[in-house]
């Protein structure tokens, strides 16, 4: 791993390309950005429809072109375009925001100092550039999205690895926000070099953010590793794209069966219509062909393969939690070794994806605490699932794991949780032992031990854990 | 938490729905089971489903059936099922359940036994049948007497379903008049009044009783014993403008929206009214006498209970014809069948497991997900030639330009074909459509031009089915609800509405559809790639097979099979996107020479789609919204506090 890759891909969702070739924005701009960033723009190649978008954007957007240099697109999001700027005032204000800026110079991070030419000390700092990221909301998108984009990000300033708002303007109906450029590795190469030590710091720093996030009744929906920048060297990183967050209860279209006392689930469950008709082989037969029935509605804002198991049974009551069993597949991804882990062409897909890991058993009861039948004759759904540890093994090939990757294991099944209220908050988990207590039994993948320490902790670490574990 | 679910004996069960302070809530108090046994709850349905007449009430036709010319048999069935409803409508307040009720119950519990399920083949009874022929027939024939006035229903959907009503016979009146005979809402239908059993009612209203009411019915005239109900209704309607409570003055028959829609889906339901089959004809005078009862199908039993319980939002299940599963299937539904199932897919069988096209876990190379099947090497070449394939194209970029622009208009027509078809369509289907028009933006139109027309313009787009050493092909959000502020999944192509209060009606289907898989552009291509070349066989078969499945399952003239009916249809969507997409077609030659590629989406803030993003921001209608500032000033306030804080010493700017 090139130690840094500065891919300005995105502070914000770094995925679409605009061009066909699915290469090309992501690896332009990742390349472009890795060979010479910081470097003169002039040098990075930006594509002729991006320019003309850039242009556009300054032409149309009155004042801009007096505070920002547009670079370059580093991203497209879900509803906004990310753009590479130039800070031309930067001098002239206050940047509180700018901590990871101050670190850049500390460390003159990155690439070779060779290329780095520019940043020579304390006195050519007025002339280096300064860049931030420049999110271009579309114009199609209404004003409440966009306020309430801004003002969770508002509420969350301050917070650590939460991406900070510098500020936004609008135009008619263009609405601009000022963010930090913040360089940073893509997890495609990470996840697959990550040693459980990386794991740690990118997740203690992740769930750090989510912490913050969480203690304010936020919930971000779209955890992924592609809203998580993370830089190696710093072990830190920003979570960003709060375009799909939105305030913990503010979805609630009626209160879910679980948010009741489990007697009441129960209850419930028992009285309900399935329970007293049950299907006479145990399996329903068929379903409705002409069902004019409403749909159940809850957000399902996500994206694929990262949504919790309630948001796929389309809980009305969803909690942060879901955010933390984003964290756990972010988790899997990296001790498996697999990216993405679920395919999940949808959320049928997903379905069956996690049942295949959990069986028909679980599935059941965390369907039922939705007040959702769960039934499937999949032939390859087992009733029982399988443990964690065992699919870590699996889909990472080795035969046995290490005891830092035990320990981690161990979170993870805190964090794939089925069952919401059991699963871990961002604050429990931070006080997990692979935190706390973390065992350094660390092997490079595929490799030999590196150091073998402190392995007599890690029994007692393993004993604390061995609930969660045995429920598996 | 797994003891939960065994499934209780129907004692357990009985005993459990005694629980009386969960009659409050509303979604205990739904169980048909607790017909007699929470009497108050389940009086008021009752009444309302009387009153109503509910529709696809297959059973339940006859008391709707005011016409009495007809076989002897059914004369009996249906004064025996007036005078059971009549027996609800008289007991407010019955607190007990009847003798019938009671032996519906004793002849339900003793019938649980597991009876060998066909579903669909599951035809229901003869008897049954028959009856909803029956009405069908009835309300046929009826149809063209009805004047329909729409109350407090979308424009769209109101256009939809006045279309649906005059394709059989009724009329739409614009304004409330005395005219009307039907008044359609979508409001609640004022409390109070159900008592009235308007079934009944309508015929001796001289203005228009007569045009519906051929024949008398001797069970009418035992029910207008319930005049002092009417009585009671215009001592309370008095003074009250609401078109409501006026149309239930003046006798006209109220229908919430669903019904409509319910009647109207029965009674176009050739698969029951086409058969023939007047052979057996049940012999009870009772048809929920046990004998019946006992021969009923699930679906049978679930329209009896139905009857019984009155409508809640099961009744529409009980209503429902049932698909087969055929194969392995996974089926997510609501406990109490109040609302949609969540998921439902059904796969081909296989004789081998490994064979399944659903999702398995796979011993996928190191690095890939492990649910994917499928052999690097193929990906390798895919790739390869598709990069190829681009470059080629891109040379020819300018010149392939009109052409590849007739294409799309191909591509973008053919779902418009089918939507007109099928209202709903199912979830694999909106998938794909949707994906292709996420596709397009982010598509040279270049690779459109031999693809996109091809059959394989319906796969599914082939999603990160492989490994993650592919660049550009991180999954986009998605998913998002209407009702949600925050949620969308890429702005220009949908959005939620709900963000913009009251904006839920005029959302078409196919905007909910876009927002279920929008790609990333990188992956879109890709995905498009793959459609073209060596498609992966897996997802082409399943596409297939789902795609025949549903045309077979759709063999019936009302198409309306959903495979995976997780998404919200409101009855008006279809016609809301036929429109819009008329619009659409109409401004597409308009713009012949653009030099972009035309960005279609949907903006929130006009509520409108566009097939061309830029063309759309320009339009008076955006440009009135945005430089509106009052639809700014919240943000504005905003924007105000999150100024950027300037040093002190350049004080002057903004």
């Amino acid at each position: 791993m090139s130690a840094l890759r500065a891919a300005p891909t995105g502070v914000f969702e770094l995925q679409r390309s605009k061009e066909g070739d699915e290469r090309t924005s992501l690896g332009e701009v990742t390349q472009g950005a890795s060979d010479y960033e910081e470097e003169e723009e002039e040098e990075e190649e930006v594509d002729e429809s991006v320019r003309e978008d850039m242009t556009k954007l300054e032409d149309t957007f009155p004042g801009i072109s007096d505070r920002f240099r547009l670079v370059n697109r580093i991203g497209e999001g879900t509803f906004s375009t990310v753009y590479k700027a130039e800070d031309l005032l930067y001098d002239h204000y206050h940047n509180d925001w700018d901590i990871f800026g101050q670190a850049q110079e500390q460390e003159a991070w990155a690439s070779p100092p060779s290329k780095r030419r520019r940043v020579e000390g304390e006195h050519a700092r007025h002339k280096k550039a300064r860049y931030v990221a420049l999110k271009k909301i579309y114009v199609t998108s209404s004003p409440i999205r966009i306020q309430n984009e801004l003002e969770l990000l508002h509420d969350l300033r301050g917070c650590r690895s939460v991406c900070p708002l510098i500020t936004a303007f609008r135009f008619q109906d263009q609405v601009v926000a000022v963010l930090p450029y913040f360089p940073h590795t893509d997890f495609r190469i990470q996840y697959r070099t990550f040693m459980v030590a990386d794991m740690r710091h990118y997740l203690r720093s992740l769930l750090t953010a989510l912490h913050s996030v969480h203690e304010h009744d936020i919930l971000h929906r779209d955890i992924k590793p592609t809203n998580f920048l993370y830089n190696p060297d710093l072990k830190e990183g920003v979570l960003v794209d709060f375009g799909l967050a939105e305030r913990q209860g503010s979805e609630y279209t009626g209160a879910c069966l679980c948010t009741h006392q489990s007697y009441v689930r129960r209850s419930r469950i028992l009285s309900s219509y399935y329970s007293k008709n049950p299907p006479a082989g145990g399996l329903s037969t068929g379903y409705p062909k002409n069902d004019s029935r409403s749909s159940r509605r809850a957000n399902r804002a996500g994206t694929r393969g990262f949504r919790a198991p309630e948001v796929l049974f389309k809980c009305t009551s969803q909690t942060t939690k879901i955010d933390m069993w984003s964290v756990g597949v972010i988790l899997l991804t990296l001790l498996g070794r697999r990216f993405p882990f679920f395919n999940s062409a949808d959320d049928i897909d997903a379905m069956i994806e996690m049942s295949s890991i959990f069986g028909t058993r679980r599935m059941k009861t965390a369907a039922a605490m939705h007040g959702q039948i769960f039934e499937t004759n999949v032939p390859t759904i087992g009733e029982k699932g399988y443990s964690w540890e065992k699919l870590v093994k699996w889909s990472s090939c080795v035969e046995d794991l290490t005891e830092s990757e035990q320990q981690a294991t161990r979170l993870l099944a805190g964090l794939m949780e089925l069952d919401p209220t059991k699963r871990l908050s961002a604050e429990e988990a931070l006080q997990h032992d692979f935190f706390t207590n973390p065992v350094h039994h660390d092997v490079e993948w595929g490799g030999n031990p590196e150091e073998s320490g402190e392995s007599a902790e890690d029994d007692e670490a393993g004993e604390d854990e061995a609930d969660e574990v045995a429920m598996l | 938490m797994a003891a939960v679910f065994v499934p209780p004996s129907p004692q357990t069960s009985m005993n459990m729905s005694t629980r009386r302070p969960l009659a409050n809530v509303p979604n205990a108090t739904n169980s048909p089971h607790r017909t007699g046994l929470v009497p108050a709850k389940r009086v008021r349905s009752n009444q309302l489903e009387t009153s109503y007449g509910q529709p696809p009430p297959k059973k339940q036709v006859m008391e709707a059936a005011e016409n009495g010319a007809r076989s002897p048999t059914q004369n009996r069935s249906s004064v025996a099922q007036g005078t059971d409803s009549k027996l609800f409508a008289r007991r407010p307040n019955n607190a007990n359940p009847s003798a019938f009720e009671k032996k519906l119950v004793a002849a339900r519990d003793k019938e649980r036994q597991p009876q060998v399920k066909s579903v669909k083949g599951e035809k229901p009874s003869a008897d049954t049948l028959d009856t909803i022929r029956q009405w069908q027939r009835h309300y046929r024939k009826a149809f063209p007497q009805f004047v329909f006035y729409f109350d407090s229903i979308p424009d769209d959907v109101r256009r939809k379903f006045s279309r649906q009503v005059i394709a059989l016979g009724a009329r739409e009146e614009k304004f409330f008049s005395r005219l009307v005979t039907h008044v359609v809402t979508s409001r609640p239908i004022p409390a109070g009044v159900p008592a009235t059993s308007p079934t009944e009612l309508e015929a001796p209203n001289g203005a228009n009783g007569d045009a519906h009411v051929q024949t008398v019915n001797p069970s009418l005239l035992e029910k207008n014993t319930n005049s002092h109900l009417s009585k009671h209704d215009a001592r309370h309607d008095q003074g009250s403008m609401d078109v409501l409570q006026r149309a239930r003055q003046m006798n006209m028959k109220i229908w919430a929206l669903e019904k409509l829609q319910r009647m109207i889906t029965t009674i176009n339901d050739d698969d029951i009214g086409g058969q023939n089959n007047d052979a057996v004809r049940s012999k009870n005078a009772d048809p929920t006498k046990s004998k019946g009862w006992a021969g009923l199908t699930p679906l049978d039993r679930a329209l009896m209970q139905e009857r019984l319980n009155g409508p809640s939002d099961r009744d529409l299940f009980s209503s429902m014809e049932m698909i087969v599963f055929k194969g392995p299937f996974l089926y997510i539904h609501d406990m109490n069948e109040k609302t949609k199932p969540v998921m439902v897919r059904e796969y081909p069988r296989v004789t081998k497991r490994q064979d399944g096209a659903w999702p398995q876990f796979r011993s996928a190379p190191l690095g890939k997900c492990p649910f994917v099947d499928e052999p690097p090497s193929r990906k390798e070449y895919d790739r390869h030639r598709m990069r190829q394939a681009q470059k080629e194209k891109k040379a020819s970029a300018a010149k392939a330009e009109p052409r590849a622009k007739v294409s799309q208009t191909a591509v973008e027509q053919k779902p418009d074909t089918k939507v007109d078809a099928e209202p709903t369509k199912t979830k694999r289907e909106e998938d794909k459509e949707s994906s292709m028009k996420a596709e397009i933006p982010s598509k040279p139109l270049l690779d459109e031009t031999h693809e996109r027309k091809s059959s394989e313009s319906f796969i599914p787009p082939h999603f990160p089915r492989s490994g993650p050493f592919y660049t550009g092909r991180e999954p986009a959000a998605s998913g998002v609800q209407p009702s949600n502020v925050t949620s969308a999944i890429r702005s220009q192509m949908i959005s939620s509405t709900a963000a913009a209060p009251g904006a839920k009606a005029g959302l078409s289907k196919e905007i909910h559809g876009l927002k279920r898989k929008v790609l990333e552009r990188g992956t879109g291509s890709i995905a498009n790639g793959n459609g073209s070349m060596a498609a992966p066989e897996r997802p082409n078969g399943l596409a297939m097979h789902l795609k025949s499945q549903h045309n077979h399952n759709a063999k019936s003239k009302a198409p309306e099979t959903r495979h995976t009916p997780e998404e919200d249809s409101h009855p008006g969507e279809s016609a809301g996107m036929k429109r819009r997409r008329a619009d659409s077609r109409e401004s597409e030659p308009k713009k012949p020479e653009r030099r972009r590629d035309p960005k279609p989406g949907y903006c929130e803030n006009c509520r409108d789609k566009f097939d061309d993003f830029e063309e759309h921001t320009l339009t008076r209608k955006h440009r009135r919204f945005a430089q509106n500032a009052a639809n700014w000033a919240d943000l504005d306030a905003l924007l105000f506090e999150i100024q950027r804080p300037l040093k002190e010493e350049y004080g002057y700017d903004r």
